[in-house]
């Protein structure tokens, strides 16, 4: 079980932090990160940031139905996503889940067009906002039902074990899925087979407006991992770096065969469940101010910034390049049109049966 | 029924690489109901996976195995267990296809031996197939025989889509049949088969349900009416073709099926014959199925539409 | 006292077991719970411990034998009654025997269909089941949905199963229908709303035929409308409109005084159909009658000579087979005869086909069988025919396909005696042919002599709209050419 390259241990009593909130590395071990890494890590949390207040937006011109707010998951995020071989290992995330797809490379045009329902969607404007999917970065198609896609994920990762693929499954959730039976059947299921999978959980603390004091008697979710004879790895996840190394090596681990590991994050959502919440009702303001003090965009700003790899310059040309990209996005979205009626009856199966077929003509008349 | 579903699962297994079979016990127990025999000793437990008990793990874990490229086949031990795995069915296996526009598809599987007359009470009789049939994305079969569940079986572990399989467990070793040799032997999904044709009335049944349906078309037969016997064996996608015509040839129905009546599949192909055929009807058409209790252990063979009640039900129709 | 030991049903599913191995030898003692044997079903092994307790007196299944669930494998003499209070019965008593004789019953095929698959449980059925009642519009009814339900054409009255060939040969109607007794009142049964209580197709039928269903009245249960109901309606003639409530049945009032001399019973069953079908050829049909007759005289010598060589072949040879043969050869030079008027469309259906019924009184009715393609049959065949007809009319063993397809009648009314009778058309057909009772009359011949001979009168009912007044006689007098020239006839001509 134990890995030469070895840099962390399961079942800290600390997070695991790599860069102190002033911006300093901490970690008894060299960065081995180029700064074009560096640097492309940073903007990346950009977007996830832009984004997430851009949708808000259009939220509420009426353009997107709903939007899940994931502003303090960037660090988290970015760090999994870049843990992971674009293209070759399989995600299998869940809602709140912005900056991880766009990091892992999927065009912003997609999430958008996603978001709005349009024609650009390559899942064909069939879910709410927020539920992407892409074939093509085997991003699995997220799932409302909270926790239903743990079995799916442990299943893939079964199925890269016996096939021998090399591959790594990363499953992402929040600290409320936990309690679903769901969350444990799949779990137990790639512990008992030892599958390539490395559970994520990104404990924001609120599943809505439940506290994680009343999601389980549990001081943490990492040491849940015990129950399932795999490492749990406790991780500040407001530094992105040290969620990215955390999960380098959780990933790496997987995929060298030692089995699937359970990574807690812990996050904050700035925001409230969703644009349909008011989270003033349960959570102090104070509470918010203080978490956003630890935002991970500045933590690592204040990194780079040390290292001389980002000035206001860089930030405002960031800035600007990411609003236009987004404004691109919205454009190609809307120019794609809407996916048209009677696609609503297509890919119920492979074909559309008769039945189906008859339901659709009374509908077009 | 049981040997053949082995049979079939082995035949399958060597056809294509890309079929597991995953379950409660399919290994070397080989399932409680032996429907994985020997399966496990020649393709050992990479592709004869032993699950922990959760039906959520099982149908989930095919999910995940069939969006990677396996074609999984997952067993149930009884359907009454299914419950725990359908979230997993509804939300995941049904809407794979759906949701991801096309991207992801679920080609799996999941059998599960279903219905009453083994003594088993209500936690190892249920018939809930008209759960499935209601949840759009699912393919669901219900065979009878030997031959169907074969051909039926094949058909659905090649089908791009995911099949809830559901074999009739009273049946699994009380019907015989000798089977084709042909490997390739498909029974297509969605049409349903005439066992009988008759003129007077037309009996409409599927798996289990159907050995009650044959002695009663037997009884009637040798009273001098004539029945006309169709086995569904599909249940999503139903053969409306072959029921509509005979219906509407014959003017007068009877649907049997040992799940409980209210909101049945025989209810939704009772509603689509009065729908399509109210004009050419003689009489209503009539349910006879399991009541609308739990499934009973003392009334094991009472809860059963047997061939009296049916035969009663016929009466009716003729009397109309 | 003896009891019998049973293959318990083992677990779900298991249908039988194999015998391993009897842990307990004839005429050894065994105590309860003792194990007896050892069984192997597909799905485990197990020992089977004694209901009874006392002596084995039998081994009923051998080892190795496979026997089916709740067979009887043993014998064991129970000690002592008290005991036997406390085994459990493995099965119930009456499903005794049931798994031999079940089994072997069930392996009757079903027209090659898999229905013989499905066996009795081993158990078997103790389930009594139900007699089933056939209602007497059955198969009228359903034939006449299917038809309407591939083609549009209105329904059809011929075929049906009963006659309407001629009034007095309808013996009385044995009520076999349905139990609920045909309404007869003045007013149709309406449902809670007002509405008329009516079976979806008997609507349908109404409305095509431009009949109100409220004027229908029905013979189902609680006064139903049933499709023959609607079929067998009666509606009010043109012009008759102005005189009555549309379609008002007649009323029959008793005369003063005789109120307890008169009684009263539903009609219905074959009785009601039968009228109901008189009724719609009277009112669609143009009767005209022809009546002539034929010196049978060599018809008779010839049926005397040759029925002892049918009898030998176990074929009762009567006249009717000869009237058929010459009534196929006389319409295929008369093809008006065999045809039908399709009022709907306006249109002459002239058959090509000849199909001839004979009317048939039975003790539950007057039934028309159809003997097919009469043209292409020997005297022989004919006969062989009519009598199988006739005996399956009174066994009631009539298939739905024996009444169907006509296309001429032949009703033979000899046996009642009288001259000559005026037969009602088979509707749809053009015309129906009454054969009398063969008498010696004097009749002068050519020579002036005067001679007994054997004749017959033949009264040819037929449709004035499809059929002229010449072709009528012609076509009689074909008939009777062929009859007086028997040989010829028999030769096929």
């Amino acid at each position: 079980m134990i890995l030469e390259s070895q840099r962390f241990q399961p079942f800290t009593a600390e997070p695991i932090a790599v860069i102190s909130e002033s911006g300093e590395w901490i970690a008894p071990f060299e960065l081995d990160l180029g700064p074009d890494q560096l640097r492309r890590m940073y903007q990346d949390m950009l977007v996830g940031r832009a984004v997430d207040e851009r949708l808000g937006r259009l939220q509420r011109q009426g353009k997107v139905s709903f939007v899940a707010p994931s502003g303090g998951h960037e660090g988290a995020q970015v760090g999994i996503a870049h843990a992971l071989r674009a293209g070759h290992d399989w995600l299998f995330p869940y809602y709140r889940d912005v900056a991880l797809p766009l990091a892992m490379g999927l065009p912003l045009v997609e999430f958008v067009a996603q978001a709005m329902g349009s024609a650009a969607d390559p899942s064909r404007a069939r879910q709410m906002p927020y539920h992407v999917s892409s074939k093509a970065l085997n991003l699995f198609s997220a799932a409302s039902p909270i926790a239903s896609h743990i079995p799916p994920a442990a299943g893939c990762a079964i199925s890269m074990k016996l096939r021998g693929t090399d591959q790594v499954t990363v499953c992402t959730f929040g600290d409320g899925a936990t309690s679903e039976g769901d969350w444990h059947a799949g779990v137990n299921f790639a512990g008992a087979q030892g599958a390539p999978i490395v559970f994520a959980c990104q404990n924001n603390r609120y599943a809505i407006s439940v506290g994680f004091e009343k999601q389980t008697g549990a001081d943490s979710i990492y040491t849940k991992a015990h129950a399932y004879g795999m490492p749990g790895y406790f991780v500040d996840g407001m530094d992105v770096l040290a969620s990215y190394y955390v999960m380098c090596e959780a990933v790496q681990r997987a995929r060298d065969g030692f089995g699937p590991a359970l990574v807690e994050l812990l996050v904050y959502r700035y925001g409230g469940h969703s644009s349909a919440d008011d989270d003033s009702r349960y959570r102090p303001r104070a509470e918010v101010e203080a978490w956003r003090k630890r935002d991970p965009i500045a933590r690592l700003r204040r990194f780079l910034t040390r290292k001389g790899l980002w000035d206001d310059e860089a930030q405002k040309e960031a800035d600007a390049r990411i609003a236009a990209e987004f404004d691109e996005a919205v454009a190609q979205a809307q120019a794609a049109g809407d996916v048209p009626v009677e696609a609503m009856f297509e890919d119920v199966f492979a074909d559309v049966p008769e039945r189906l077929a008859r339901q659709r003509a009374e509908l077009l008349g | 029924m049981v040997q053949s579903i082995a049979r079939t699962l082995d035949e399958e297994m060597a056809r294509d690489e890309r079929v597991v079979v995953v379950g409660e016990d399919v290994g070397k127990r080989g399932g409680v109901f032996l429907a994985t025999e020997k399966l496990f000793d020649k393709y050992g437990p990479d592709r004869v996976i032993d699950s922990p008990l959760s039906e959520a793990a099982i149908i989930g874990a095919a999910v995940g195995m069939a969006a990677h490229g396996l074609r999984p086949v997952a067993e149930i031990q009884f359907s009454d267990y299914v419950y725990p795995g359908f979230d997993q069915l509804v939300s995941q296996v049904a809407k794979l296809r759906y949701r991801s526009g096309g991207q992801f598809t679920a080609p799996i599987v999941v059998r599960m031996p279903a219905g009453g007359g083994v003594k088993g009470g209500h936690h190892h009789s249920q018939s809930p197939e008209a759960h499935f049939v209601h949840t759009a994305g699912l393919k669901v079969v219900f065979p009878s025989t030997p031959s169907d569940a074969r051909g039926l079986l094949k058909s659905a572990i090649r089908d791009d889509d995911p099949v809830v399989f559901m074999e009739p467990k009273r049946l699994y070793r009380a019907v015989k049949e000798e089977l084709p040799d042909d490997l390739d032997a498909l029974v297509p999904i969605g049409k349903a088969a005439v066992r009988r044709v008759g003129d007077d009335v037309v009996l409409v049944s599927y798996g289990g349900s159907m050995a009650e349906t044959a002695r009663a078309a037997e009884a009637l037969a040798e009273q001098g009416v004539s029945p006309h016997v169709i086995d569904l064996r599909s249940l999503a996608p139903w053969d409306e073709e072959t029921v509509l015509e005979a219906v509407a040839r014959v003017g007068r129905v009877v649907l049997v099926s040992e799940a409980p009546r209210t909101a049945s599949v025989m209810s939704e192909v009772a509603a689509t014959i009065t729908e399509e055929l109210l004009d050419q009807l003689l009489a209503p058409p009539l349910r006879v199925s399991g009541f609308d209790t739990p499934y009973p252990y003392a009334q094991d063979r009472e809860y059963l539409p047997g061939p009296a009640r049916i035969m009663r039900a016929v009466q009716r129709v003729l009397d109309y | 006292m003896a009891r019998e030991l049973r293959l318990p049903e083992l677990a779900e599913s298991v249908v039988e077991g194999e015998i391993i191995r009897w842990l307990v030898a004839e005429g050894d003692s065994v105590a309860l719970d003792q194990p007896v044997a050892e069984v192997l079903t597909d799905k485990a092994t197990v020992e089977l411990p004694s209901p009874f307790a006392g002596t084995l007196l039998k081994h009923v299944a051998a080892e190795g034998d496979v026997v089916q669930v709740n067979a009887v494998i043993a014998l064991i003499e129970e000690a002592d009654a008290s005991t036997a209070g406390k085994a459990p019965p493995t099965a119930p008593a009456s499903g005794a025997g049931a798994s031999g004789t079940g089994a072997s019953t069930a392996e009757t095929v079903d027209d090659g269909d898999k229905l013989s698959l499905f066996k009795p449980s081993a158990g078997g059925d103790t389930e009594a089941l139900p007699r089933m009642r056939r209602p007497a519009d059955r198969s009228s009814g359903a034939r006449a949905t299917a038809d309407q339900a591939g083609k549009t054409r209105p329904a059809a009255a011929g075929g049906g199963q009963v006659a309407n060939s001629s009034a007095e040969g309808a013996a009385g109607a044995a009520a076999e229908g349905s139990a609920v007794g045909t309404r007869l009142g003045r007013e149709p049964a309406r449902g809670a709303f007002g509405r008329v209580l009516a079976v979806p197709a008997a609507r349908k039928l109404a409305r095509e035929l431009g009949v109100s269903i409220e004027e229908v009245l029905g013979s189902g249960p609680h006064g139903r409308v049933r499709v023959d109901d609607v079929r067998g309606h009666v509606p009010p003639a043109a012009g008759q409109g102005q005189t009555g409530p549309q379609g008002s049945p007649l009323p029959y009032k008793t005369p003063a005084g005789y109120e307890d001399r008169e009684e009263r019973a539903p009609m219905r069953g074959l009785r009601r159909l039968t009228a109901n079908q008189m009724v719609t050829s009277h009112l669609h049909t143009v009767r005209a009658l022809h009546v002539d007759e034929a010196d049978v005289t060599d018809l008779v010598a010839l049926r005397e000579k040759l029925k002892p060589s049918f009898a030998a072949k176990g074929v009762r040879l009567s006249y009717l087979p000869f009237v058929m043969k010459a009534v196929a050869v006389a319409l295929a030079e008369f093809p008006a005869l065999n045809s039908s008027l399709d009022e709907v469309k306006g249109e002459i259906v002239t058959k090509r086909y000849y199909n001839i019924g004979m009317a048939t009184a039975t003790a539950a009715g007057l039934f028309v069988p159809v003997i097919r393609d009469v043209d292409k049959l020997s005297v022989m065949e004919i006969a062989a025919e009519v009598g199988r007809l006739a005996e399956s009319a009174r066994g009631g063993k009539l298939a739905p396909d024996d009444l169907k397809g006509g296309t001429f009648s032949v009703t033979n009314i000899g046996s009642f005696g009288g001259l000559f009778s005026f037969p009602i058309i088979n509707s749809p057909e053009a015309a129906i042919l009454g054969v009398h009772s063969i008498k010696k009359r004097p009749v002068v011949m050519r020579d002036d002599s005067i001679q007994a001979r054997h004749m017959l009168y033949l009264s040819l009912s037929f449709d004035h709209r499809l059929v002229d007044g010449a072709e009528g006689a012609q076509f009689t007098s074909r008939v009777i050419g062929l009859l007086e020239n028997p040989v010829a006839l028999m030769l096929d001509l």
